[in-house]
This record gives structure tokens, C-alpha cells and sequence, in this order.
């Protein structure tokens, strides 16, 4: 039974680490839109291509 | 392309076919005219173009770098996306009041000199297309912002990094796109809405340390159970309560923290609120207990019963929170409904200059320039011009009302067509729509004084569970002191009302969950309290009873076409027209090609089709314009003056085709309600600000005791409140602004969805999708929360007079009163629960009858002649 004074602490080291990854959640603003993020993985765009100036883009395709 | 009605989700998938036979426009899916040969470069493919305005809409959305728009559309839901599309040019003089330091102050929030910030609400917000599109167009002009958008609210927030970008530009954008940016005020935003949403943050750690502190704390408790039966080491036991008292202090002191602060507050003002006993019980089931585990003594504690009770009361309020934050995502003002600043011509002294604004800041004798879709700021004189103008906000007129030179109009009206000059009659305070602000601000303070009164009764049932606790203490110390601290302690968490405290409010919030998974949104939960008692019910007409929208009643066909012929005919000409009646027509899908339509404002619509002219309007116009007035004609004219519903006419050049009565339809619900309410005794009036002859048709045939019509928002607010006076409650069904005072003067209001956001946010529920079977629902739901609430509220007093006395004669330890008090909630909650079956039950009936059912008096009935 002695093995209860590591685990009931490691328990507890767990616990907190659940509630920190909760709180970041929270703060980072993960709980905020649960409808758009979604979607936003229809997104197939390469980062930089929208820019009208960039006339490569059209090249490209 | 003005806005087109297309329905792209009833026809899309055909629309697509056609879309690769190359007959549509790229843009807009609208078969392209003959002898058309329009072309815009889209990811540089040439693509059909029906008109010059989808070309520059594709060309402007192209020039932006965002084509990829066209992929993304087809994920729109349905929407009318590209109907809101208007063409007009970057106009950024109308937002150029942002870019002014002094006009700007109200609506930018400015960190330091280079970051500034700024929310608007976007009306038209639907889905990642939308966000994506903004993002990008945005973006496009400089990188140096930040758009966060928010679909469920409608929310668009711009955090700005560039010094020198003009805020108006980047408003003209988003308008040009198509949508319709509201300013919103930094007051109103930043001070309620910031503060609600890190309340809201706030109380979900809570929740979260409550519950993971309750697992751990349950964990050990059940283990100590089981170890007193059998042969537990004292050091294992003590270790386990050591641990459990350090989570437990964590969840007391962080997540009971509202608790405690609330109840010294409520302390502070000698007021003995709910919370009083609440954190009352948490600290003697706490405190105590870390007395004891630091003192060594082996006596049971109660530190899962404390972090468990916190836990579930904190659920509870945040379930009731969320409930009433849903809705209020927009500002709550009237003003809101108006745009945000104005150009104006004012005369100083001889000279008339123009000046930008605050609708507020209007001075008599200012006149102002409108044309089609703006929205009129003030009360005014029509001194030139013809409008067409939509009153149904401020006096539920249904039909647009013409208005001519010397005409009155109203502020918060829309003009749905035409152009004029109006001048102001009298400054902001005095205006119609500053009045009726006035009244729901009256109305809602006579409101929290009410309420101030019930609580003050449930207070007395705190005070006198503690003056007996403290007598029977009293009793033991000097009959046998050692045993006095043990008694009180049990008596304190025997006499603790959570049970009874809980009764009411877990009862209520199962019901609005409930209640809110079938569309019924209750923002004041107090409505299932009193709704039962109340038995007069006054609804509004348009919009409540009705759909507001106009639907084709009958067709009666005098002339040569079929009466499926003339209806495609009108349906091709109005396609692109605003009048309220081509609503009527939307929804079908017309092949015809109409050439050279022309609208005369507030009379009708002139086309020509296979070399023929076509007059659609009203009776008088079309009899001007065709050269034979035939005898038929004549006989139509009489028939009609015995119909009371709103008629439109189709006439060739020859003759007169057809006539169409145009009707708003009653919602396929409403008969039902108002059926089922009259059943269970109680007292339906429509109230309306329509004309008799419209309400009279409208109630023939409903279970209603009487309507009164031509009614102005005062008027409403007025029946109401003699009403109240006569001893009475009474529940206001409404949807429209000129419902605003009298649902706010009302004991319940609710408000349809649809309806607008100034009477929404003064509602106690909110029907969703605007089924009115769902009252019958709440009335229901309602009932059964009443008889709930009196079993757990009998329980909980029945609980407490047994255990008490028990406890009192020192016959029940602590641990036994813990459990019991636990148990006790436990049931309360248990019982509770039961509202939701109750819902789902019914859900599941609606879901079963609307299936065989199916929707009725949706079609069109067509009489032939």
C-alpha cells in the first residue's frame, strides 16, 4: 500500500495538468467560435498566393 | 444583377447542369440575355457574364486577389449571397465620419497611437465564405490588421496597426462586398459585452476545477468509506484527508469564490440572499473539517461534500448564463436600427452646408437626401421627391406606404424605392422613435422593482433556520457542552436548505435546456414561474400571427393567358424587384426573358416580352395605361371591392389578363394555439397597427376573443397597462418595434426570431424558428416545472423538519447529515430532470406528426376561371 504515496501525487500532478491545458484553452480563445474553425480547414490556399500583385499565382494554375 | 432573388438552394444542382452548358453567368447563375457577349477573366479563363454589373462585381473580386471566392460558394447553405451583392461604387463618405478624431471617438477604441480598433456587425455573416472573404479583401489593402469574426454573433472586430489606413476605406470595402457593416459603439461593446464574455470565461475554470477537484475528493472519500469497514492504516487515512483538504481548499477558495463574495455583499446591505446559506453551508462543511483533519482527531470530514456542492451549483448557474447571453450578441439601443452618422444640408443663417452627423444630433429644419434602401434617421416633411416607404417597424403597417410632397415620415422607416428630400420636423428627443426608447427604459425599471420585493420574502426563511440553529447550540452548551459543537455542526448541515435553495432553480434550468433544444429560448427564467397564473394572451398580427411574408392567395384570369402563364409572366417581371408583393413570386422559377423593365415607383412594373408590352400593378395605373378598358376589366374592378385582401394587377396592351390577390399568410400554427389556449380557458386579443379590413380577414376563423386594429406602439402599451391595472397579468406575443413598449410593459413578451433585434433584446423567450404550437409547449413545460418545483420544494421541507429535530436531540452525527443532505439534492435534481423527458417527449411527437403531415399552406392554390 505504500505505492498510494507516489501515485495519489502523481494523480494530483496530473489533475493540474489537465486544468492548465483547460485554462490555456480558455485563454487562447479555443472555446469562443465552435461553428467557423470547422471549416477553415476547407481553406486549400497557400499562404502569400491571394495577392493580386502576385501575378505567379495565375502562371501556376 | 440589382439584387436578383435567386433561390440557389432549390435549383442549384439544375442550375449547375445548365452552369456547364455555358448558358448562366459565371457570377450569378441568371441566364445570360441573347445577343450577349459579355466576358470576365476569373483565374485567367474567360467566363460568361449575364450584365455589366456582375462583370465588375467579378472583376473587383478577381482585382482583389480573391477568386478562389467561386470555389468557396458552394458551401453557402442556401443563402442569397450573391441578392445582397449591390454594385454600387466605393462609397466611403458615408463612413467618413470614422477617419474624423472628434465624430470617431465612440466607435474606435485607440491603444496607442499606432493600434486602433473597431467592431461592426455584419448582418450577413453566414459561414466561413463570408469570414474568409472579409479576411482577405481586407487584408489585401494592408497587412497590417487583424480581423477576428465571430459567425454566431455577427461580429466582425478590426484591430488596426496602421497609422495611416482609413477605417471608412476599409468599412467601404466590407460594403462593397456586399454586406451591410453596423458600426457598433466602443461603450456597448467593450464595457457589457467584453465583461459578460470573461465572466463567461471565468465561470467554465471554475467549473472545470470544481469538477476535476470533485473526482479526486469523491475518490479518496469512497476509499475512506470502505477503509473504516475494514482495516485501513491510520497514516494511509490521514494521508488520503490531508490531500483531500488541499484539493478541496483550491475548489472552496477558487470556484466557491462567488459564493462567498455574493453572500458577504448580500451581508454587507442586510439582505439575506440565496447565497447567504449557500456559502454558509460550504464553510461549515469545510471549515470544520479542517479543524479537525489539522487537529489530528479522526473524526469524519466533509470535504467531498463541500467541493461537490460547489461543483453542482456552479453548473447550474452557468447553464443559466449561457441561456441568457446567447441572444444579446447586439447592441440593445434603439439607435441601433439607424445608421450611425448622416449627411445632412443645414442652414446657417442664409447658406446651406453639408455636415456629417449622429442621427441624435438632428436639428429642426436639416434635410437630408434619400434614395432606395436607406433608412430614414428622423421625423421629417416629404418637400421633394416620391418614396415608397416601408412603416411596418415603427407602426406595423404591413403594406409599403406611398409618399408624396408634404407627406410625414417617420424615423425608423425604410424607403423601398424612389428618391426625395426631407427635411426635419422636430429635433432628435421629440422624435417618434426617441419616444418609444423612452418607454421601454420606463417600462423595464418598474420591472426590477418588482422583483426586488420577492426576494425580500425568501429571505425570512434563512434567518429564522439560523436563529434556531444558534438557540438549540445555546441549549447544549449548558446541558453538555462537549457535545454542543458536534450538534451544531450536524444541525447546521441538516437545517442547510440546498435541497431547498436548489428546488426552484434546478427545476428552471432543466427546463430552459429543454426548452431550448427544441427553439425555445428563455432569457428571463422567472417566465416559467409565473406563466401558469396568467390567462391573458394579446398577440401582434403581422409577423406573429402571419408570416409577413406576402403569399398568392387566388388568381382569377379574365384575358387570353392561363392562369400558370401569367403567374410565370409576373414572376419573370418582378425577379428583380424590391415591392414586398414580389416577394410573393419568389419562389418560382420563371424561363420568361422580359425586356426594357421599367418600374414607376409605388404603382407598378412595365416589360415587354415576344414583341408585346406588359403592365403589372395596381388597378388604377394598369386601367390608365392599356387603351382598351374592356367590360371584363370592369367586372374584375367589382368583384374585387368585396375581397379584403391586397390585389395586383397583369394587363397586356390589349387587354386585361389577370388578377392576383396577394394575401399574408397566417402562420400554419397559429390556429391550433390559439384553439388549444381558448380549450384551457384563457384570453386571446390580437392586437394590431394594421387597418381594420386586413385584421378582420386575418382573425376570421381563430379562437380569439376580439382584435383591435390601427393601433400606434402607444396605443399597444396602453390596452396593456389598463389591462395591469385591473389587477391582471398579461403575456404579450410580438415581433416588430412597434411591439417594443407594450412587450416591454407586459408581465412575459415574447418576441419571434424573426423579429427585430430591439424587441428581441427586451424579451423573456424567444421562439426560434417561429413555430407558435411551441407556446403550447411552454405553457406546458411551464406547468410541469411549477409541479416540480412544489415536490422538490415539499421534500426539501419535509427533509429538513425530520432531520432537524433529529439533529437538534443530538440523535445524527455530522457525517450522517452530510450524506443526508447530499442525497437529498441529489433527489431534488433527480426529479428535476423528468421537465426534459417531458420536452422530449413532445419533440418527438412534432417530429412523427410533421412527417406525415407535412408542411400545409406553404403552396400556392391557383383557381382557374
Amino acid at each position: 500500500m505504500e505505492i498510494m504515496f507516489v501515485l495519489i501525487p502523481l494523480s494530483i500532478g496530473l489533475v493540474g495538468l489537465a486544468i492548465w491545458a483547460f485554462f490555456w484553452a480558455i485563454n487562447s480563445g479555443q472555446f469562443d467560435d465552435l461553428d467557423s474553425p470547422s471549416l477553415s480547414i476547407l481553406d486549400e490556399e497557400i499562404k502569400g498566393t491571394y495577392r493580386s500583385k502576385d501575378k505567379t499565382r495565375i502562371d501556376r494554375q | 444583377m440589382r439584387q436578383t432573388s435567386t433561390h440557389l438552394q432549390a435549383t442549384s444542382s439544375e442550375k449547375l447542369t445548365s452552369h456547364q452548358a455555358e448558358q448562366v453567368c459565371f457570377h450569378c447563375y441568371e441566364p445570360i440575355p441573347a445577343f450577349t457577349n459579355i466576358t470576365a477573366v476569373v483565374a485567367g479563363k474567360q467566363q460568361p457574364m449575364c450584365c455589366m454589373g456582375c462583370k465588375a462585381i467579378t472583376e473587383f473580386i478577381e482585382h482583389q486577389g480573391l477568386s478562389q471566392f467561386y470555389q468557396h460558394r458552394e458551401r453557402l447553405d442556401g443563402q442569397d449571397f450573391f441578392g445582397q451583392i449591390s454594385q454600387q461604387q466605393l462609397n466611403v463618405e458615408k463612413w467618413s465620419f470614422l477617419d474624423d478624431k472628434e465624430l470617431s471617438k465612440d466607435y474606435i477604441v485607440t491603444k496607442n497611437s499606432d493600434h486602433r480598433e473597431i467592431t461592426i456587425f455584419v448582418k450577413d455573416l453566414y459561414c466561413s465564405s463570408c469570414s474568409w472573404l472579409i479576411n482577405k479583401a481586407l487584408q489585401s489593402e494592408t497587412q497590417r490588421i487583424q480581423v477576428h469574426i465571430d459567425i454566431t454573433t455577427k461580429r466582425v472586430v478590426l484591430s488596426i496597426d496602421d497609422p495611416v489606413i482609413s477605417i471608412a476605406k476599409l468599412i467601404g470595402i466590407i460594403a462593397q462586398l456586399g454586406y451591410e457593416p453596423l458600426i457598433a459603439k466602443v461603450g456597448d461593446i467593450k464595457a457589457i459585452e467584453i465583461e459578460a464574455k470573461r465572466e463567461q470565461d471565468r465561470s467554465m475554470k471554475r467549473i472545470a476545477v470544481a469538477a476535476f477537484g470533485m473526482m479526486q475528493v469523491m475518490t479518496y472519500a469512497i476509499a475512506t468509506y470502505f477503509g473504516m469497514t475494514s482495516d485501513m492504516q491510520v497514516e494511509h487515512y490521514r494521508f488520503m484527508t490531508l490531500i483531500s483538504m488541499l484539493i478541496a481548499t483550491v475548489v472552496v477558495f477558487y470556484s466557491g469564490k462567488p459564493f462567498f463574495d455574493n453572500a458577504i455583499n448580500d451581508l454587507k446591505n442586510s439582505h439575506f440572499g440565496m447565497d447567504v446559506p449557500i456559502a454558509l453551508a460550504i464553510s461549515v462543511a469545510y471549515f470544520p473539517s479542517v479543524i479537525q483533519t489539522l487537529s489530528r482527531s479522526n473524526e469524519h470530514v466533509y470535504f467531498d461534500s463541500a467541493v461537490m456542492f460547489i461543483f453542482l451549483l456552479l453548473l447550474g448557474r452557468h447553464l443559466e448564463i449561457r441561456a441568457r447571453h446567447k441572444l444579446s450578441g447586439s447592441n440593445s439601443d434603439v439607435q441601433s436600427l439607424l445608421p450611425q452618422a448622416v449627411v445632412i444640408n443645414r442652414l446657417q443663417e442664409t447658406t446651406r452646408i453639408r455636415q456629417t452627423i449622429k442621427p441624435n444630433e438632428v436639428e429642426v429644419g436639416d434635410r437630408l437626401q434619400l434614395s432606395t434602401d436607406d433608412v430614414i434617421v428622423f421625423d421629417g416633411k416629404l418637400i421633394s421627391g416620391r418614396l415608397l416607404v416601408d412603416e411596418s417597424v415603427t407602426s406595423g403597417e404591413s403594406l409599403p406606404i406611398v409618399k408624396g410632397v408634404g407627406d410625414t415620415l417617420i424615423a425608423g422607416s425604410k424607403v423601398i424605392n424612389g428618391d426625395g428630400l426631407i427635411e426635419a420636423k422636430n429635433n432628435w428627443l421629440d422624435s417618434s422613435i426617441a419616444k418609444i426608447e423612452q418607454k421601454i427604459q420606463s417600462a423595464i425599471k418598474s420591472e426590477q422593482f418588482e422583483l426586488r420585493t420577492n426576494q425580500a420574502i425568501s429571505r425570512y426563511f434563512i434567518a429564522g433556520v439560523m436563529v434556531l440553529t444558534l438557540a438549540v447550540t445555546s441549549f447544549w452548551m449548558f446541558y453538555q457542552s462537549d457535545r454542543a459543537f458536534e450538534i451544531a455542526l450536524a444541525m447546521l448541515i441538516a437545517a442547510c436548505p440546498c435541497a431547498f435553495s436548489l428546488a426552484a432553480p434546478i427545476a428552471r434550468s432543466a427546463a430552459t435546456h429543454a426548452l431550448r433544444t427544441v427553439g425555445i429560448l428563455l432569457t428571463n427564467n422567472q417566465v416559467l414561474k409565473h406563466l401558469p397564473d396568467i390567462s391573458t394572451w394579446y398577440f401582434d398580427k403581422t409577423g406573429t400571427l402571419t408570416r409577413g411574408e406576402p403569399e398568392i392567395e387566388t388568381i382569377e384570369t379574365v384575358g387570353s393567358m392561363s392562369s400558370g402563364e401569367c403567374i410565370h409572366l409576373i414572376a419573370a417581371m418582378v425577379k428583380q424587384n424590391e415591392h414586398v408583393f414580389s416577394k410573393a413570386f419568389n419562389h418560382i422559377e420563371s424561363q420568361l426573358y422580359i425586356t426594357d423593365i421599367k418600374e414607376v415607383a409605388g404603382q407598378g412594373l412595365s416589360g415587354s416580352y415576344v414583341n408585346k408590352q406588359y403592365f403589372v400593378g395596381k388597378k388604377e395605373w394598369i386601367c390608365q395605361n392599356i387603351s382598351a378598358y374592356s367590360a371584363s376589366c370592369r367586372k374584375l374592378a367589382q368583384f374585387n371591392n368585396q375581397r379584403q385582401t391586397s390585389e395586383m394587377w397583369l394587363a397586356s396592351q390589349d387587354e386585361v389578363l389577370a388578377v392576383i390577390f396577394i394575401k399574408d399568410q397566417l402562420r400554419p400554427s397559429a390556429p391550433a394555439l390559439l384553439a388549444s389556449l381558448k380549450e384551457t380557458g384563457n384570453c386571446s386579443i390580437v392586437l394590431s397597427g394594421d387597418k381594420h379590413a386586413a385584421v378582420r380577414t386575418i382573425c376570421r376563423g381563430l379562437a380569439i376573443d376580439s382584435f383591435v386594429s390601427g393601433l400606434l406602439p402607444e396605443d399597444k402599451q396602453n390596452i396593456i397597462r389598463n389591462k395591469q391595472r385591473s389587477g391582471q397579468k398579461v403575456i404579450m406575443v410580438g415581433d416588430g418595434v412597434n411591439d417594443a413598449p407594450a412587450l416591454a410593459q407586459s408581465d412575459i413578451s415574447i418576441v419571434m426570431a424573426s423579429g427585430s433585434e430591439l424587441s428581441q433584446n427586451n424579451a423573456d423567450v424567444i421562439l426560434i424558428n417561429g413555430n407558435l404550437n411551441h407556446l403550447d409547449l411552454l405553457k406546458g413545460v411551464a406547468n410541469k416545472t411549477r409541479q416540480i418545483t412544489k415536490q422538490n420544494k415539499y421534500w426539501a421541507i419535509f427533509y429538513n423538519a425530520t432531520i432537524l429535530p433529529l439533529a437538534a436531540l443530538g440523535l445524527l452525527t455530522p457525517w450522517i447529515a452530510a450524506i443526508g443532505m447530499s442525497t437529498s439534492s441529489l433527489l431534488v435534481m433527480l426529479n428535476s430532470l423528468r421537465i426534459s423527458r417531458t420536452v422530449a417527449i413532445e419533440k418527438r411527437k412534432k417530429t412523427y406528426s410533421t412527417k406525415i403531415g407535412g408542411k400545409h399552406g406553404n403552396h400556392v392554390r391557383i383557381n382557374t376561371a
